[in-house]
């Protein structure tokens, strides 16, 4: 079919990357390392924190992806510059975050370091116009833990309320792209959601009575949506300049609800209710540009905007605002291919961004923003890309008594390659 | 190189998960900002509704059976203003306590004749007491014109058994009980043993009338095999029961074992010598064998309540329930005689229909002694346990009430107020009405609540429930409920 001969490292490289990608699932979507991947009272709303679901490259740019394209990244916020990725490589991306966030509200501050694997993928190029890719990332996390005191109506005494979310939301996406012209390329996401939220809301007397109550819910997701993209470049001498779409439509995506209730000193479960369901992912376009000037700069902008007003989860419609998020970066590449200095061969990236967050409590939007550098490590032989990025951002805000949380945020992701396809002309 | 990029991966993955947040860190951050899903409620305007029940057959003599006799009893009588009079008889068999014959002479031959001396009941109380101690107590003894024996398939001896006895009594004597002081052994005086003849101080040692103790005597001198065959004796002296005059005013508990309780003849012989032989009151056991005999005592428990405010006489059925709407509210317990607040709470479950659903974080059944049934001297609270009964339509003790872990409950009695008379019982009911509210409870069904099924035989106290609707010392049920929205 293909005019091309595999190499033998292919059936090598299969395994390992099986492993590793299995490894990676169970990394992300169990318990393993009974990990948070928040510590944001934040993630109590709507479906979670959202994570970002971006590459090492987009991260260190303000997260800048629609009109972003390069031969060897993955970048699959725009499934359609897949159809440009680099034919002979077979491509693996995996991708950490580390967060270290300080939680500030009135005088008080309290520290969380969270980790998460942040992404596993893998793709290739079928034909020269086609390129397809498979990856897990996280969707939304639940991490709070936040114990109040409370009153009982009609007693003096008081009760210690434990609010606890944990597990999150999970993407697997098959992502595709397609080049339709020289100039234009589509590209389609489909994606499986799955995952566990889980909420709970224990109450105590306080001071030592031995009764606990405990209501949980859980929302098990297991559904399908997918969404669309475009790039449209063009050249103009020097200059190269590349736009990116996206559209998602809003899509009921299948989930069970779990509601129980017990009573800690009766064995029985007091109340259990399962529910079959769907909650929306939201109507979401984005539109973005890249310009590269000659190999070395490339400059891009993002704006996205997701209709969570309105959304349901379960019929019920959620509180839920509208979210814009704005984008910034940029990328110098010191490499002209010749370099011999360390420091030379390197990719330099920055950015920023602003985003309004799709919650709102108590009449505040919880809006983030924040500024990030980055860089780009070539590994020997071309064999793949190191790309750290570093984030510093605030979310929400101190005023009216909510909490800010500061946060510094570093992803580490591998980009590497496998030779796949090499056409030998001599035996 | 791939070799480094998978050791480095490793050790990144590895160095991040290890500084991952401890995830029941506790933090108070972010708590105004959720919602809570749950209200949380104190609720004690339940209708509790109250009666007094009497068990049947009260077992006076060991529970649950013959095996397990009590080591004391109780006996006297006293009278209440709230429950009538109330007696206890003590029926008891008495050991022979070892052939009882003539003293040996020189040549070891059994034939120097005893003079009576003196006939004396001794007994130790426990000092344990219930009513008015100022007052001389009179005690008579008569003895039994049968044989006491267990009916087959009986576990024991219940409070309204009766012997038929002499009218008569064989001895008869007055005492005023120091309960305290009566109950203490005095052996030795200084570091000097006193020998047991010598002893006439401690317990109670009534001397009473001589003819019985000068029969035995005359018998003992005239060879009277009686005096030698444990069967023989048991056929002379099938056993006594000692009553409490009519006009006593304490119920107090004597021990058994030892020091015991007993008949003691004192004699004489050869002129001046003095000796004694001791008739013990042997604590209830079974036959063992051909050879030995069977040995019971139990107490008699009489209530005439024929005159009580309240006509508490009317209760006559344990399958009936005297409601306390009819005995001025007020719901009654008592030991020996076998009463027991019986409390329902109806409409317990009308919990379920508050919000989606709920549960009980604690529930307290709170209830007031009547105050001025009670003081601190005469008529106090109950020393005993209060003891709690899952019961039925038909006031069966179903099972004793116990916590989640199945451990039995009782009421706690909370005397920290300020107030001397505000002190009130209180029993933690949680796990009990998570169940009803969980599996639901029959109309009828409800709480028994009153001394335990293991001393209830062996107990005086008795105490009065206040439960006017409209008083604030009525039965209360305390519920903080958790109302899931």
């Amino acid at each position: 079919m293909w005019n091309v001969r595999m190499n033998i490292n292919f059936f090598n490289s299969t395994g390992k990357i099986t492993a590793l990608f299995v490894l990676g699932l169970l990394l992300i979507t169990s318990n393993v390392f009974s990990q948070n991947n928040t510590s944001s009272p934040y993630s109590y709303f709507g479906l979670g924190e959202r994570m970002q679901n971006i590459n090492g490259n987009s991260a260190a740019m303000g997260g800048v992806s629609y009109g972003y394209k390069r031969g060897d990244v993955l970048n699959l916020s725009n499934p359609a510059s897949l159809s440009s990725i680099d034919s002979l490589k077979f491509h693996f991306n995996i991708g950490t975050t580390f967060k270290f966030s300080k939680l500030n509200q009135g005088d008080k501050s309290d520290h969380f370091n969270d980790f998460n694997l942040s992404r596993i993928a893998f793709g290739f190029k079928v034909s020269p116009r086609y390129g397809t890719a498979l990856s897990i990332s996280p969707y939304s996390s639940l991490g709070y833990e936040i114990n109040k005191r409370d009153e009982i109506l009609g007693d003096s005494r008081s009760v210690i309320r434990s609010l606890l979310g944990s597990g999150g939301l999970n993407q697997f996406v098959w992502s595709n792209g397609v080049q339709l012209s020289k100039d234009l390329s589509l590209g389609v996401n489909g994606i499986y959601l799955f995952g566990n939220n889980t909420r709970s809301e224990d109450v105590v007397i306080e001071g030592g009575a031995s009764t606990v109550y405990r209501g949980k819910t859980e929302l098990i997701s297991k559904g399908l949506y997918f969404n669309l993209a475009l790039q449209y470049e063009r050249t103009f001498g020097d200059y190269k300049i590349n736009f990116g779409g996206m559209y998602q439509p809003n899509i009921g995506v299948d989930a069970k609800r779990i509601t129980s209730v017990s009573v800690s000193n009766s064995a029985a479960i007091k109340f259990e209710d399962e529910d079959r369901g769907t909650f929306d992912v939201p109507e979401s376009f984005g539109a973005g540009f890249g310009l590269n000037k000659g190999k070395h700069f490339w400059f891009g902008g993002d704006y996205t905007h997701e209709k969570w007003k309105g959304t349901r989860i379960f019929d019920e419609v959620t509180d839920l605002v509208n979210r814009d998020k704005f984008s910034l970066g940029m990328e110098y590449n010191a490499n002209d291919g010749y370099a011999r200095k360390f420091l030379k061969k390197m990719t330099y990236r920055m950015g920023g961004f602003y985003d309004t967050g799709y919650i709102k409590v108590g009449g505040n939007n919880i809006d983030s923003y924040g500024l990030s550098l980055g860089l780009g490590i070539p590994m020997a032989q071309q064999k793949g890309m190191l790309n750290i990025a570093l984030e510093f951002g605030s979310t929400g805000t101190l005023s009216n008594n909510m909490v800010r949380e500061d946060f510094t945020r570093i992803t580490i992701d591998f980009n590497l390659f496998e030779t796949w396809f090499v056409k030998r002309k001599y035996q | 190189m791939r070799k480094l990029i998978t050791i480095l991966f490793v050790s990144v993955l590895g160095f991040f998960t290890s500084c991952n947040s401890d995830t029941f860190q506790e933090h108070e951050i972010g708590d105004n900002l959720i919602d809570k899903s749950t209200e949380v409620h104190l609720i004690d305007t339940f209708t509790v509704q109250s009666a007094t029940v009497k068990l049947d057959s009260v077992l006076t003599s060991g529970y649950p059976d013959i095996s397990r006799p009590y080591t004391n009893i109780l006996f006297g009588g006293y009278h209440d203003d709230h429950f009538g009079d109330v007696t206890s008889e003590f029926y008891t068999t008495l050991s022979l306590g070892g052939a009882f014959e003539m003293v040996a002479d020189i040549n070891n031959k059994k034939n120097i004749p005893l003079q009576f001396d003196s006939l004396v009941f001794i007994g130790f109380p426990d000092t344990r007491y219930y009513g008015d101690t100022l007052q001389e107590q009179t005690i008579s003894f008569h003895k039994l014109n049968k044989e006491i024996y267990l009916p087959n398939g009986q576990k024991g001896f219940y409070g309204h058994h009766t012997i038929a006895n002499d009218d008569v009594a064989f001895g008869s004597s007055a005492f005023y009980l120091k309960p305290r002081k009566q109950s203490v052994e005095i052996k030795t005086i200084g570091d000097k043993a006193i020998p047991e003849i010598e002893r006439k101080r401690d317990g109670l040692r009534l001397r009473i009338a001589d003819a019985f103790g000068q029969d035995i005597v005359n018998r003992v001198n005239s060879n009277d095999d009686t005096l030698h065959n444990i069967f023989k004796w048991r056929k002379f002296f099938n056993g006594m029961v000692l009553k409490p005059g009519s006009g006593n005013s304490v119920m107090f508990s004597f021990k058994l074992g030892d020091p015991g309780m007993k008949l003691r003849l004192y004699f004489t012989y050869s002129g001046s010598k003095k000796g004694y032989h001791d008739f013990p009151v042997v604590i209830s056991r079974n036959r063992s064998s051909e050879s030995t005999l069977p040995y019971y005592n139990f107490s008699n428990f009489i209530s005439d309540k024929t005159s009580t405010p309240q006509d508490l006489g009317r209760i006559v059925e344990e399958t009936e329930e005297l409601k306390s709407e009819e005995t001025d509210n007020l719901a009654f317990i008592q030991g020996g005689i076998g009463f027991y607040a019986k409390v329902k709470i109806p409409y317990v479950e009308n919990l379920n229909n508050l919000g989606v659903t709920g549960g009980v974080l604690k529930s307290e059944l709170i209830f007031y002694p009547l105050e001025g049934s009670f003081d601190n001297s005469i008529f106090r609270l109950p020393s005993s346990a209060i003891s709690v009964y899952v019961t039925n339509r038909d006031n069966n003790r179903v099972a004793a009430l116990t916590d989640s872990r199945g451990s039995a409950l009782s009421a706690v009695y909370n005397n920290y107020t300020e107030h001397k008379n505000e002190g009130y019982y209180s029993i933690d009911l949680t796990s009990y009405v998570n169940g009803i509210l969980t599996n639901g409870q029959d109309f009828e069904d409800g709480l028994l609540i009153g001394f335990s099924y293991e001393n209830i035989g062996n107990t005086f106290d008795r105490m009065i429930i206040e439960n006017d609707p409209g008083s604030d010392f009525r039965i209360r049920l305390k519920t903080t409920y958790v109302v899931q929205n």
